[in-house]
């Protein structure tokens, strides 16, 4: 069975343990109306080009489709997508806003309980306690295999590029992860050591929704700058951190250590709702990668990031880090941004020299 | 009469009475401080239960200021722009963006912005516990979320009901704790029993609007919705309501219309055009009005839904042998309306699109305009299905769009231009 995702607090290792394969549905960037009579125009161009996909027919290959509780917009891309396109099943699991309240872990712990009983009814096959375990262990492993890939761009001439490593990091978002870790740990081997790559002119970060835009991030670097970390939805708050050390199963239960660990992920701005905790780790991300500049690239109409913006915005900007907002548009080329990106890195240039 | 009435129509005599408890609130909130009082803000909580059982405590609920600001056009547009010049974008929810313009430019419609001691929000739609962030930042006051699990009731678990009880029993004590007030559990059983007495007769008095021809016009209900949304723990509410319910009864029984030209019944589904209301009495140049929908006949309303997506008004808490002795009973009380109520089950989508075929049904709607309210992500969320549901259920449909609360780039001339066309395309003619 081949289970889709839309939103990445979908707890994966659940449909795992379950036997399934895991796959994220992603938009592909072209210009479509399909989804017009589904979806208004007003919504992020993500879920609607993601509905898009569905509607063409490249998804035909899903038995189910699941999606968390995160924003409108993709909850609108889950509800057309049932309602119109076939699926042997589908789940909606709501997973608390609020991840800071001290309450939200016995919430989720339900939730997903109860997302675990209705996958155990449809394929007719229990997730047992060790398949849990198994899976957690499975994903934890790529996990660390990925931080260890990331950790690699710290260096001052990074051996990697931050376009080949958002490919790296989107195929485990679509393949089996024990396959893509054994082949994420040859290039490891493979990869040349810390500091025989090239040296970039400008170190940036690069923030904001859904941004699965390779083509963009070869056009950042085609003009001598190179990504060195991300935090965005389909980049690193995707692996950064382990059921292992969420460490929230003090009763051995593997169910209370995923919920730790989805609860304790670098959040994303609508569940940040209270403390700044994501702007902390920002903050954290762009000292230990010696970030010099940041670009928002931003869904248009993404309202959780919107607000999250000036803050953000301010505060690294307090810190010395000049910042630049690229707002997409699925249907427009990353190419158009050329201009603007060229002054910005020129500013950055002369500015590091 | 003239000749193209069928109906005979009355002015809606509680309709003074709504108004006085709509100012009698903003006095309590305007004269708060010089008593000694505290303002404990909330965005569209629509319950101000908990604040308001806090000794010395006077809720604010931001939802009727920012319709305020929204209705004045020259007010909203700066409120938008001051906001954009802060760096913020201007496409996102259009309330919050007055709401939090004028937090920056230290306006509100009565003089300088009320600035609040303590928010306490209620988080169902994503700009909510956002707008409350900043604004708790910017007012450096302290700032508690109450995460409302966003289900459908027939998924809803005994884990759902603890996770928003426990955070209610959480925020009284951080209520305690931020302001040195004793909060009274005896003030928080009766302000709930107040709220359902007042959600039964919301509910009942929507169910009225039902009838042929129909009693209350949408803008009309609307502003008779207020006090449910503002003060439904006060007892003075339950009297009005009280009131307002043999009214509309009275005006069912005698055939009284709040059109007396009423040929045609439509939905308008989406927040109403604040600065430009006009568009919700246009339709009665055809004899055609505008009766309700899904938003404005369940948000404050005792509906639960049924299996075929059609509402049911709630047995009262007392038919419910449901318990009210214990802080721990009111709060459960609290958490079933919104566990179940329509308007915020419907943040879950699974069900929107058929309910709003139900309520057009179910209020004998002839047509729906969807307002595709680009100021409002939350409640436009599933309007398209819905328009294919109804195309497949024989109920014709419009849209127009605008932004509920930012006027900026609102098209009068298309949007009734638009309106013209789609009453004509259903063979009604302008009157006489
Ligand atoms: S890009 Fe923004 S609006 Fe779109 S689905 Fe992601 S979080 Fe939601
Ligand atoms: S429901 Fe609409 S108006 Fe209310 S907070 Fe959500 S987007 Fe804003």
């Amino acid at each position: 069975k081949v289970v889709g995702y839309l939103c990445k607090y979908v707890p994966e290792e659940i449909i795992y343990a379950n036997g399934a394969l895991t796959v994220r549905v992603l938009g592909s960037r072209e210009p479509q109306d399909v989804s017009e009579t589904h979806i208004f125009g007003m919504y992020c161009p993500f879920c609607r080009d993601c509905l898009a996909q569905g509607l063409q027919g490249k998804y035909n290959y899903l038995d189910g489709l699941v999606n968390a509780l995160s924003c409108i917009h993709i909850r609108q891309t889950y509800d057309s997508w049932w309602r119109n396109l076939p699926l042997a099943y589908h789940y909606y699991m709501f997973m608390p806003a609020h991840v800071q309240s001290r309450h939200a872990q016995a919430c989720l712990v339900g939730d997903m309980g109860e997302f675990r009983r209705s996958l155990e009814e449809w394929t007719g096959k229990p997730i047992t306690e060790e398949g849990l375990w198994r899976a957690i262990q499975v994903y934890d492993t790529n996990r660390s295999l990925l931080r260890q890939l990331y950790e690699l761009r710290k260096a001052p001439h990074p051996p990697i590029s931050g376009a080949e490593v958002m490919e790296i990091v989107i195929a485990s978002q679509l393949m089996d992860k024990g396959e893509h870790s054994r082949l994420l740990a040859e290039l490891l081997q493979q990869l040349p050591q810390a500091g025989e790559g090239v040296r970039p002119a400008v170190r940036l970060m690069v923030l904001g929704s859904e941004n699965d835009d390779t083509e963009f991030l070869r056009l950042v670097e085609s003009l001598d700058a190179t990504v060195v970390i991300d935090d965005h939805c389909c980049g690193s708050r995707y692996f950064w951190n382990t059921v292992a050390a969420a460490d929230g199963s003090a009763n051995g239960s593997p169910v209370e250590a995923l919920a730790a660990r989805y609860l304790s992920r670098p959040p994303c701005p609508q569940k940040d709702l209270v403390e700044r905790r994501r702007f902390q780790h920002i903050l954290q991300l762009a000292q230990d990668y010696q970030v010099q500049g940041v670009m928002f690239t931003h869904q248009k109409f993404c309202d959780p990031h919107e607000f999250d913006f000036p803050s953000l915005k301010a505060l690294l900007e307090e810190q010395g880090i000049p910042t630049l907002m690229l707002e997409f548009d699925a249907t427009l080329p990353g190419g158009q941004f050329r201009t603007r990106l060229e002054a910005f890195l020129e500013m950055l240039v002369l500015e590091i020299v | 009469m003239s000749t193209l009435a069928r109906y005979e129509t009355r002015p809606l005599e509680c309709y003074r009475k709504g108004k006085e408890l709509r100012e009698g609130y903003y006095q309590r909130l305007y004269q708060a401080r010089e008593q000694g009082k505290v303002i404990c803000a909330g965005i569209a909580n629509r319950s101000s239960v908990l604040p308001a059982s806090l000794e010395g405590c006077e809720p604010m609920e931001c939802s009727s200021h920012l319709l305020t600001i929204g209705s004045n056009r020259e007010m909203a547009t700066a409120c938008v722009e001051a906001l954009e010049a802060r760096g913020y974008q201007g496409d996102f929810c259009a309330g919050m963006r007055v709401f939090l313009g004028a937090m920056f430019l230290n306006r509100s419609p009565w003089g300088e912005f009320l600035k609040p001691d303590l928010v306490l929000q209620v988080q169902y739609c994503e700009p909510l516990a956002k707008t409350a962030q900043v604004l708790s930042e910017e007012m450096s006051v302290p700032y508690f979320c109450l995460d409302l699990p966003v289900i459908v009731k027939e998924n809803r678990q005994d884990f759902h009901t603890r996770y928003f009880v426990d955070q209610m029993l959480e925020a009284i004590e951080w209520m305690e704790r931020v302001t040195g007030r004793r909060f009274s559990d005896e003030a928080l059983i009766e302000g709930v029993k107040n709220e359902w007495r007042c959600l039964e007769l919301w509910a009942r008095i929507c169910e009225l609007n039902k009838a042929i021809p129909a009693p209350l016009d949408q803008r009309t209900l609307f502003s008779l919705s207020a006090p449910v949304n503002m003060m439904r723990h006060r007892a003075e509410a339950v009297t009005f309501y009280k009131e307002v319910y043999d009214e509309i009864q009275w005006r069912v029984q005698n055939g009284i219309a709040a059109v007396a030209t009423e040929r045609f019944r439509l939905l308008h589904e989406g927040l109403q055009v604040l600065y430009f209301n006009q568009v919700m009495r246009y339709p009665q140049k055809y004899g055609a009005v505008f009766i309700g929908s899904h938003f404005d006949l369940a948000l404050g309303s005792a509906f639960e839904r049924r299996e075929d997506g059609s509402w049911s008004v709630m047995a009262s808490l007392e038919e419910r042998g449901v318990a009210m002795r214990t802080r721990e009973d009111a709060l459960k009380a609290v958490a079933d309306f919104f566990l179940i109520n329509p308007t915020f089950n419907g943040f879950a989508l699974s069900w929107r699109a058929e309910e709003v075929v139900k309520v057009a049904q179910d209020w004998h709607a002839q047509g729906v305009v969807f307002h595709m309210d680009r100021g409002c992500q939350g409640l436009t969320a599933g309007a398209a299905e819905a328009r294919l549901l109804l195309q497949k259920a024989g109920i014709p449909s419009m849209v127009y769009e605008a932004s509920y609360a930012d006027p900026r780039g609102f098209a009068e001339v298309q949007v009734l231009d638009r309106l013209d066309a789609f009453l004509e395309s259903v063979g009604l003619k302008p009157l006489g």
